[in-house]
């Protein structure tokens, strides 16, 4: 029955694709980020879903949706050096088997980053696709959310739709992570949403949204999840106007989350102020250490998979003693460092860097324009998700995971959007500059004044 | 029973935005050509 729903969900995808193309981009987003393969592992080995839709959207592209594309610019330049430079260390690994096979997923999340910007063009599209990949994550944080108020939660304790660490949905670092990113984009979506407004049903699941993401990120356990609320809590009260209640209610917050998700939480969570102390953080640090030497020895990278080469004995202040063979890097940025060297690391930083830029750039062209102020919001919250998603990430190996990727696609589709509206308006008599070139609701209410 | 209800919800929530999306799409289509024949109208007039 559930295979079934999941399948007439995806049928629907493509068939409303056949009208709209760009269904299929969000048909292909939902696929990579709900995962139907790891929910349902046999509807995974009957059907090759997510090449099928990879295929569609790109063929629904190329054949029926190619008029206006956007200019692409530096960000996208950076995603395609990457995906050469990941192909490149792949050619030289360590390991060329293992690396081989990550590079075949890993390539496939770069490459198709660099090609949604062609297929969410309009707001009402980068809309959808902000909308959905909420609807997709959340798909795996609810029923941690919704179980974890039930029974309190627990390390490594399967609560979602997948099997631990069958995919993000399963790995508890990964989901706490993902769970905060998505909050500021809720924020976003409830001020500035047409797809869906603020009112009746939706606003309740806006309202709801949040609690049950914290919930859910708390109940996998992972400290990783808690640095990202940190980071989410700090935005959030910097952002406030209201400095004094957010503080009070944030503090709150902070207070009724310990009964909720009980001692058992906290004192894995203490854990995080003193490494040394926890073999599971310690065993990281010593990774850590041994990654920074690895880089300095292979510049260009020993390939992805290369922290399997990993064997230190260190001596814990004590006295026992720590093996630490063949341990992930757990942590994007070493994770980056490791497998592609301080050229890679330059590359991903320099992605990062612009990224950021790009979104600060939008922010201010945006900010004197009616009409563009929701493209502002939109780029003051993927900045917002990008720092919160970062934050945990330093503590989870990621860094070919899907989320930041699709935003970097939508940082992309926001400057293509401004620089469309710029040729636009520049094209256009200075009586008719006020709107943009997609805001339909306006040009509707003009067409029928007779303006 | 809680994972079929938050599958039913999340993927409901999703082809409904799909849907919503394609419609309001193609309505900004309609409303963008109607917009730009009127104005190619006001500039022959003139």
């Amino acid at each position: 029955m559930q295979a079934l729903f999941i399948l007439l969900v995806w049928g629907t995808l493509l068939a409303i694709g056949c009208i709209a193309p760009f269904v299929l981009g969000l048909a292909y987003i939902w696929v990579d980020l709900f995962q139907p393969q790891y929910v349902l592992p046999e509807l995974g080995r009957l059907l090759p879903i997510s090449l099928i839709t990879a295929v569609l959207a790109i063929a629904g592209y190329l054949i029926a949706d190619r008029e206006n594309p956007p200019r692409l610019g530096l960000l996208t330049a950076l995603l395609l050096i990457w995906a050469t430079w990941i192909t490149l260390t792949s050619s030289w690994a360590l390991f060329p088997d293992p690396a081989w096979t990550k590079w075949n997923w890993a390539f496939k999340t770069v490459a198709f980053s660099t090609l949604l910007p062609f297929v969410f063009r309009t707001r009402i599209q980068i809309e959808a696709a902000v909308l959905v990949m909420v609807c997709a994550i959340f798909a795996h944080v609810l029923p941690y959310g919704i179980k974890g108020l039930i029974s309190g939660g627990g390390y490594f304790r399967a609560l979602g739709l997948i099997d631990v660490n069958a995919g993000w949905g399963g790995e508890g670092s990964t989901l706490g992570t993902y769970a905060f990113a998505t909050l500021p984009l809720i924020a976003h979506l409830r001020r500035w949403s047409i797809i869906a407004p603020d009112k009746g049903i939706v606003r309740f699941i806006y309202m709801a949204a949040p609690p049950f993401a914290i919930l859910g990120a708390f109940s996998t356990f992972a400290r990783a999840a808690l640095v990202a609320c940190v980071v989410w809590a700090a935005l959030t009260w910097w952002d406030s106007r209201r400095k004094l209640a957010v503080a009070v209610l944030l503090l709150a917050g902070a207070v009724a989350v310990v009964p909720i998700m009980g001692e058992s939480w906290l004192d894995r969570m203490v854990t995080a102020l003193n490494p040394e102390q926890e073999s599971s953080a310690m065993t990281r640090l010593v990774v850590w250490g041994w990654t920074v030497r690895f880089a300095n020895e292979h510049p260009l990278g020993g390939g992805f998979n290369s922290y399997l080469a990993n064997n230190v004995t260190v001596t814990l202040p004590d006295g026992d003693v720590l093996e630490v063979q063949q341990r992930a890097f757990h942590s994007i940025f070493l994770e980056v460092l490791g497998e592609h060297g301080w050229v890679g690391a330059a590359i991903f930083g320099g992605i990062l860097l612009t990224f950021f830029l790009n979104l600060r750039a939008v922010r201010s062209r945006t900010r004197d324009s009616e009409d563009l102020q929701w493209l502002g919001s939109l780029a003051q919250a993927l900045t917002r998700s990008m720092l919160i998603y970062l934050s945990g990430a330093a503590f989870v190996g990621v860094a070919f995971q899907a989320l930041h990727y699709y935003l970097f696609a939508l940082a992309v589709c926001s400057t293509a959007f401004l620089a469309a509206v710029n040729v636009s308006t520049d094209r256009r008599p200075a009586t008719a500059r006020t709107d943009t070139p997609h805001s339909w609701r306006m040009r509707a209410r003009r067409g029928s004044s007779g303006l | 029973m809680i994972d079929n209800f938050v599958i039913l919800i999340t993927c409901g929530a999703v082809v409904l935005v799909a849907f919503r999306a394609a419609l309001l799409e193609r309505r900004a289509r309609r409303s963008a050509a109607a917009f730009g024949g009127r104005r190619q109208h006001q500039n022959m007039r003139r």
